[in-house]
């Protein structure tokens, strides 16, 4: 529970969901099989985006226009991988995640100091950017979107690692919404809070029917991030953006890390 | 925490209060199961009260997506429908593939 805790407070911070953090702990530390780990991250990722879909904080800064679009390719990676990931080797979904997860890292380091944001007042964002009051500069800021396509490919990545894994995917889609397609952290964060549950429903009930769910330990994982999501939403307006970075740019390097190792 | 802003139509208040009641049933499920889980571990109950108030959490997502729907047809968005409607689909795939495992 206490894990589920932690791992609920980052990822509704992140907008990554409490997967991320936990499955490498419930396999890694707890010595629990992939699978049911997976499965039971899969409903911790539904606890985190449901507290957030349910709250008021980030209401203005979820993009739903561009997380629907994004949702149908991720939809459709998770459903897939959900369905196949029996077949596929522990050791290659470990690399795989782990090679990602350092690249996207990277990628946040070498962006820190870049703002997506148009502070000029009269802009207007086009067809799937927006607009939110934004704390630190004071104003409302406007952003346009960009490399659509990417954002799309990212998506179905995402996707599929969010059903082999048992993650959200907003591991990859925060930082690539964020350093590819011209979305402020913190709106990819929040769009990002409410499309994770939706792709980790496309592969969850796959898991349950698998008896990869396993009730007590799922029911006090997600208690404990139902917890720490709530308290994340309270703190997270008063975070900065390039903190916000640094602390997924470190996190993303712990997670490549640990799966690396349990790789070799 | 209610998500409910003033100039949300009826039917988006009453779509959101059917989440809020959904993730604080399961919650709430969830609570019940784990302390009946602890000292009952034998009786059926805890797997009974645990199962359902996964199955409740599971379906907070289709909410979501039911929500913004409604959004999508009120603000006459429809290629923002149509998304929403392949995702439905995607969600309903997954759901009877499930079922018939």
């Amino acid at each position: 529970m206490a894990a589920g805790a932690v791992a609920g407070g980052l990822g509704a911070l992140l907008g990554i969901g409490g997967g991320v953090f936990l499955v490498p702990f419930l396999n890694v530390v707890l010595g629990l099989p992939l699978n049911v780990a997976s499965g039971i991250g899969l409903m911790t990722v539904i606890g985190t985006s449901s507290v957030v879909s349910s709250g008021t904080a980030s209401r203005r800064l979820v993009n739903m226009r561009l997380g629907m679009l994004l949702q149908v390719p991720a939809s459709a990676g998770a459903l897939a991988a959900g369905y196949y990931v029996a077949r596929v080797p522990d050791r290659v979904l470990y690399i795989v995640f782990s090679v990602v997860t350092a690249i996207i890292a990277a990628t946040m380091v070498s962006r820190l100091d870049r703002r997506n944001v148009i502070l000029a007042p009269g802009a207007s964002p086009d067809r799937f950017g927006g607009r939110f009051y934004e704390e630190e500069s004071g104003c409302e800021v406007v952003y346009r979107t960009r490399r659509l396509p990417a954002a799309v490919a990212v998506s179905l990545a995402a996707g599929s690692v969010s059903g082999l894994l048992g993650i959200g995917g907003g591991i990859l889609q925060v930082p690539a919404m964020n350093a590819w397609c011209g979305v402020p952290l913190r709106a990819a964060a929040a769009t990002s809070a409410v499309m994770i549950g939706i792709t980790a429903m496309a592969s969850a009930p796959l898991y349950w029917t698998r008896g990869d769910i396993s009730a007590p330990a799922a029911a006090a994982a997600v208690l404990g991030v139902l917890i720490g999501s709530q308290a994340a939403i309270r703190f997270g307006a008063r975070a900065r953006a390039r903190s916000l970075k640094l602390l997924m740019a470190f996190v993303l390097a712990v997670v490549s890390l640990s799966f690396i190792i349990k790789a070799l | 925490m209610d998500g409910n802003s003033p100039e949300d139509p009826a039917l988006e208040r009453a779509l959101r209060g059917l989440m809020l009641a959904v993730v604080y049933g399961s919650t709430i499920g969830l609570l019940a199961g784990l302390v009946v889980w602890l000292f009952r571990r034998e009786s059926d109950t805890p797997a009974m009260l645990l199962n359902g108030a996964l199955i409740v959490l599971m379906a907070a997502p289709a909410v979501r997506v039911l929500i913004s729907a409604v959004e999508a047809v009120r603000q006459k968005e429809w290629l923002h429908l149509a998304t929403i409607a392949a995702v439905a689909i995607l969600l309903g795939v997954a759901v009877t593939i499930a079922s018939r495992s």
